[in-house]
């Protein structure tokens, strides 16, 4: 990863589905632009160029891991060009759900060499400060709606095989990735947020972070 | 029908995924013992070997050809493919880019000339690894002779041209399987841009327009395939592709083509 040597400053969200990254990130964009700092707000799998085509394969199951891996590291790369580099290059501040550390464990569960996905995501910006919604599995899951949990054949991990019952691949997968977190953050350096703790408690102290990062 | 072929799909993707568990948790292990592990460097240190230097062990036979646009290989291709096939073999062929799953994508960014190079890169990797793992690799299983009208060969190339970085390519597409055989059809880059331009303009993503080369598409597509014809060059060395004098007659390329296929073939198939 290439370091940030762009006036404008990196911020990644990292965590479980229902760990409240989300509701974190809208708090800290609203605030820091009453602050008067110019802020973006970017999410995993949302670019412009294949954020749809994703969605489309994903549906159709279209993809297999190797596709997986690929076709989000475009998405990725979309975002990366096009948007979180003009944004720090004009002095923004890029708020971002769900960095390359989510990519990451997401094809290291698919069984992708470590190596290749990191080599992949060398063109990443490493981010001023990562933030790890830390939630135990258990509430994380509980706060998945039903909908949401059968919703996604990918994210219930149904495509590795985990298990043929949705509830139970889940479960399997989302473990796993809580694993991968666990794992990261120790390597990464992330800072982690107490996801159990009230809204308000949470966002407190991460508006404290931020301020030492921007006044830096 | 589909239904069918993803199962036998997913019972394959289930086996790499249990070995690679296991890979990944003899890891994580390691990395837990090695306190003194400053960053993560080590831990990633694993280089695999890329598959486009390790042979395959399918029943059937990769034929590849390489090389510009209007070196006539796509002329040799459907040629040769006719004679397979009144010979007896089972052929399947496939073309760079033509997989659905990101075809449209890519064909949007074009149009709206949006694409950076790693984004270009990684759709056109997505599309192949797509193609290789649902085409290629079942027909060869199968025993089938599969052609393929470029291959990974063209996106080492093509992108380095477009300034990305040769080993991170060489990374991205070290699923590739290793052909049988990758014939590069070689032409100066004049007689390329001659025979293109007999009915049309260099197109704007062929003549590398956004790279900024040359506002002028004729002047643009020489530099550009310049580049692209340059890593080729170095290639042959590197993943042993055979040469062949793309300024020969159609006839006489036929010719020396089967010939080697024929060779190929009767090794393989004996």
């Amino acid at each position: 990863m290439k370091k940030n040597t762009y006036p404008g400053k990196l911020i990644a969200a990292e965590g479980l589905d229902g760990s409240g990254k989300g509701t974190q990130l809208s708090l800290l964009k609203n605030w820091l632009e009453i602050e008067g700092y110019g802020t973006t707000l970017l999410k995993r799998k949302n670019s412009p160029l294949v954020s749809k085509t994703i969605e489309t394969a994903k549906e159709e199951r279209q993809l297999i891991p190797i596709t997986y891996s690929l076709i989000h590291a475009a998405d990725f790369s979309d975002l990366m060009y096009r948007q979180v580099i003009p944004a720090l290059k004009s002095g923004f501040i890029v708020l971002f759900n769900k960095y390359v550390y989510t990519s990451l464990a997401k094809d290291y569960l698919r069984g992708q060499d470590k190596s290749w996905v990191h080599k992949i995501y060398d063109f990443a910006i490493e981010p001023d400060l990562v933030l790890h919604f830390k939630i135990p599995l258990e509430e994380a899951l509980g706060r998945m709606t039903q909908e949401e949990k059968e919703n996604d054949f990918y994210d219930s991990g149904m495509d590795i095989g985990l298990s043929a019952n949705t509830t139970i691949s889940i479960k399997k997968y989302q473990a796993q990735l809580y694993e991968q977190y666990e794992l990261m953050s120790k390597l990464y350096n992330f800072s982690t947020v107490d996801a159990l703790k009230p809204i308000e408690t949470q966002q407190k102290v991460i508006r404290d972070q931020i301020k030492n990062i921007i006044i830096k | 029908m589909f239904t069918l072929f993803f199962n036998c799909l997913s019972t394959e993707i289930n086996l790499c995924y249990s070995i690679a568990k296991a890979d990944i948790r003899s890891k994580t292990t390691m990395f837990f013992k090695n306190k003194n592990l400053k960053n993560n460097a080590e831990f990633l240190e694993t280089n695999i070997e890329s598959h486009l230097n390790i042979d395959h062990s399918y029943k059937g036979c990769l034929i590849v050809v390489e090389g510009t646009d209007g070196s006539g290989k796509s002329t040799q291709l459907h040629l040769l493919k006719k004679w397979l096939i009144a010979e007896g073999y089972p052929v399947v062929l496939t073309e760079w880019n033509s997989s659905e799953l990101v075809a449209s994508t890519i064909k949007k960014g074009k149009k709206k000339n949006l694409l950076n190079n790693t984004t270009f890169s990684l759709l056109h990797a997505t599309d192949f690894a797509d193609r290789l793992h649902k085409t290629i690799i079942p027909a060869l299983k199968s025993g089938h002779v599969v052609l393929a009208d470029r291959y990974a060969y063209t996106a080492l190339s093509r992108d380095f041209a477009r300034d990305c970085d040769p080993e991170w390519l060489r990374n991205v597409y070290s699923f590739s399987t290793k052909p049988d055989a990758a014939f590069y059809f070689r032409v100066p880059v004049e007689v390329s841009l001659d025979r293109i331009t007999q009915t049309r303009k260099p197109k704007y993503y062929e003549a590398g327009m956004d790279m900024k080369l040359s506002s002028d598409p004729y002047k643009s597509y020489l530099l550009f395939q310049s580049k692209v014809i340059l890593e080729y060059e170095k290639m042959i060395k590197e993943f042993g592709l055979t040469v062949v004098d793309g300024m020969l007659g159609i006839h006489d390329k036929q010719v020396i083509f089967r010939e080697k296929v024929q060779q190929l073939l009767t090794r393989k198939f004996k």
